[in-house]
């Protein structure tokens, strides 16, 4: 297709509305609510109209479907037409209804998605032309435009959830390898806990690690009691749903990590507490160096933090800091938590 | 070995030992100008890990034929001395570091030998006790029926008294060297695990009874003996399998032909866990309970590492109380908790191995 046989090539006409029928392998819009469209075509009119191709019997509808439903809407018996000059096939048809879309204004992810298939289907190999989509308006690599197209494969809910920006781009791509169940309920998850991409990608890795090892299912991990406690609830703040979920999963992916956690919580609880004064364990208790951190902001402040640190290394439960049963290397203390 | 391509380097074609190895595979052979020809093919699979396993290079070694053992710093190194003779393996373990430490992996195997001879007669002429090995960055015995490295490094360690040769592997491809005359300066080593392990996580290699009868023909053959436990896989219930190898290698072999068994839970670089999801879906192997460790590798929780180490090392020390054990990166601390000592108590691991070694294959300070 070169720049030679333009295929955008128009010819205006008015034809009757009932004459036209919806193509909906061209839809690419995912907007159903044409009220407004509707208020603002009664008021100043259709400003570009639909693009139809001729077909069997009646025309095909390949783009401006909210503007046709719009229109139908406002109970118009005629409707202003664009009609390629010459006779498009389906390929170019695809093209048209990409660019017409893309060019015109942002693609969410869904209509991104259902452009990218679109061009897909209908070329002869099943890949897109990279060439193609750009000049359609597609843009991005020929990885990203087959991982995007295949989100039109999601169930409806989780597309909607794609589309309501619920759902991340790199949450989307995994929910689209998923059996449609598990998809859904993740998708309803993310939706109630409205956060951003980072904590999707913690949560869904650890919901699948936490499968994988327990040999379950995502589901089932959704499914077991205190996890669907925290994100079945309709009504709660969704940033402590989050903490309230992403704690307990890390609970269940770390169980011994996290009592180590608890139980160094527990004996500083012990110890005399002070503040300016904070002792930290090593991380994930790995090496064996304590750090304490002394915070002050006068000489008077800093002796009273001495005398209080005095107080701490003399507790007699200091020295369990460094021992096995308080570092988790007794034999009871390795009991599943 | 099941290999579909052979890449000769162009310059090493009209060698004795790539004709023999090319006579010997007599599959589809290819000269390159260099190595990366040999990578475009291989980044080309849709696999290139899988398919660097059935292709291989044979080219010259370049650089250094011996280094010392990667080891990571807050950990304990054994000391070990690496002989690069080849890199990677035609056996498919779903936990093996190599898939993730060549870029891209491809089976290699090193055929400028003269070079390789005369490093090595250097590093005998050393005043010290030394320990090499084959088996870090490939198995050692991937090669026999292909090449003839192993015998010709069996002659070499035969003829001097203060190094010691390792063969590890997961073969039991043994046989050709029973009747060398080794002199006990060369250790049959195997990598060891539980059956279930064996079963999931290796594919292609020997079974744990396989092995363990290949050492116990090559003890009966005065060849010493070792046996590794790297990687240790720590999962609800794994634990039993390991002791019941442990059991079964003391049916197999006597104690005293043994000269040290390591102990080295699995780790890996964070780089390997996206390979083995990939590779092994299914498979809950990165889903231990990992921890980044002080060397930026993953590793499992501190007191579940010890817990395998002090469980294994009992049931091993109640059958060979004098056998050298030992733990294969690990720091004073799990040390002490799993096997009631530091190293350095010991002279260190170094120390520890080296003495092993004059006391099991007798070398000579």
């Amino acid at each position: 297709m070169g720049s030679e046989t333009p295929i955008a090539a128009v010819a205006s006409a008015r034809v009757p509305i009932e004459a036209i029928e919806e193509d909906g392998r061209f839809r690419i819009s995912t907007g159903n609510d044409v009220a407004d469209l509707a208020a603002s075509i009664d008021r100043i009119g259709l400003l570009h109209p639909p693009l139809v191709v001729r077909g069997k019997d009646r025309l095909r509808l390949i783009s401006g479907f909210r503007r046709f439903a719009a229109c139908r809407a406002l109970n118009w018996r005629e409707l202003p037409v664009r009609v390629p000059e010459k006779e498009p096939s389906l390929r170019e048809c695809a093209l048209l209804a990409v660019a017409e879309n893309a060019w015109s204004r942002p693609l969410n992810l869904i209509e991104q998605a259902r452009a990218a298939s679109l061009l897909a289907s209908f070329s002869p190999d099943g890949r897109i032309d990279l060439e193609e989509a750009r000049a359609a308006g597609l843009r991005g690599s020929g990885e990203f435009l087959k991982r995007i197209a295949a989100l039109c494969g999601t169930p409806q809910a989780v597309q909607e959830a794609i589309v309501d920006e619920s759902v991340c781009f790199w949450t989307a791509c995994e929910l689209a390898d998923m059996p449609a169940p598990e998809a859904e309920m993740l998708a309803e998850v993310f939706r109630r806990l409205k956060t951003g991409l980072n904590v999707q990608r913690e949560i869904l890795t650890r919901l699948r690690e936490i499968a994988l090892r327990e040999g379950s299912s995502i589901a089932q991990v959704l499914e077991s009691p205190a996890i669907r406690k925290i994100w079945d609830d309709r009504d709660g703040d969704p940033n402590q749903k989050t903490r309230a979920l992403r704690s307990l999963l890390r609970q269940r992916r770390y169980p011994f990590l996290s009592a180590a956690e608890d139980r160094f919580r527990a004996l500083l609880r012990e110890l005399p507490a002070a503040a300016g004064l904070r002792l930290q364990p090593p991380r994930d208790f790995e090496g064996t160096r304590f750090s304490l951190q002394l915070e002050f902001e006068s000489p008077q402040e800093a002796l009273s933090l001495r005398e209080k640190l005095d107080c701490l290394l003399g507790h007699p439960r200091f020295r369990d800091l460094f021992e096995g049963k308080s570092r988790g290397y007794e034999e009871d203390a390795l009991s599943r938590p | 070995m099941k290999l579909n391509r052979l890449f000769i380097d162009r310059e090493l074609v009209a060698r004795a030992e790539a004709n023999r190895i090319a006579q010997r595979l007599g599959i589809p052979t290819q000269e390159v100008n260099s190595a990366g020809e040999v990578f475009e093919t291989v980044m080309a699979a849709s696999d290139p890990v899988a398919a660097g396993k059935r292709m291989l290079y044979l080219t010259a070694n370049r650089g250094a034929f011996v280094r010392d053992c990667p080891g990571t710093s807050h950990y304990t190194c054994c000391g070990y001395r690496i002989l690069h003779v080849g890199a990677y393996c035609s056996m498919d373990c779903a936990y093996c570091i190599l898939q993730a430490y060549f870029h891209p992996p491809v089976l290699t195997f090193f055929i400028n030998t003269e070079d390789f001879v005369a490093q090595i007669e250097k590093e005998f002429n050393k005043d010290k006790i030394q320990r090499f090995g084959t088996g870090e960055f490939t198995d050692s015995l991937i090669w026999e029926g292909l090449s003839s490295v192993n015998e010709e490094l069996v002659r070499l360690f035969s003829g001097q008294d203060r190094c010691v040769l390792e063969l590890k592997t997961k073969t039991t491809a043994v046989e050709r060297l029973l009747s060398l005359p080794h002199r006990r300066r060369t250790i049959l080593a195997w990598s060891l695990s539980s059956r279930e392990m064996v079963s999931r996580c290796e594919r292609g290699t020997a079974a744990i009874e396989a092995r363990l009868a290949a050492a116990a023909r090559a003890a009966a053959q005065g060849y010493p003996v070792a046996f590794h436990f790297d990687p240790i896989v720590i999962e609800d219930r794994s634990l039993p399998g390991y002791l019941e190898t442990i059991e079964r290698i003391f049916a197999a072999v006597e104690p005293a032909n043994i000269v040290w068994i390591s102990l080295g839970a699995l780790r890996f670089m964070p780089a390997l866990k996206a390979v083995i999801e990939n590779r092994f879906p299914g498979l809950p192997l990165a889903c231990g309970e990992f921890i980044t460790g002080l060397d930026g590798k993953l590793r499992y929780f501190k007191p579940l590492r010890i817990r395998a180490y002090r469980r294994m090392a009992q049931a091993i020390r109640r059958r060979a109380p004098e056998v050298c054990l030992y733990l294969c990166m690990e720091d004073d601390e799990v040390w002490r908790e799993a096997l009631g000592f530091v190293p350095a108590e010991r002279g260190g691991l170094v120390a520890m191995l080296d003495e092993a070694a004059v006391r099991v294959c007798g070398l000579k300070r």
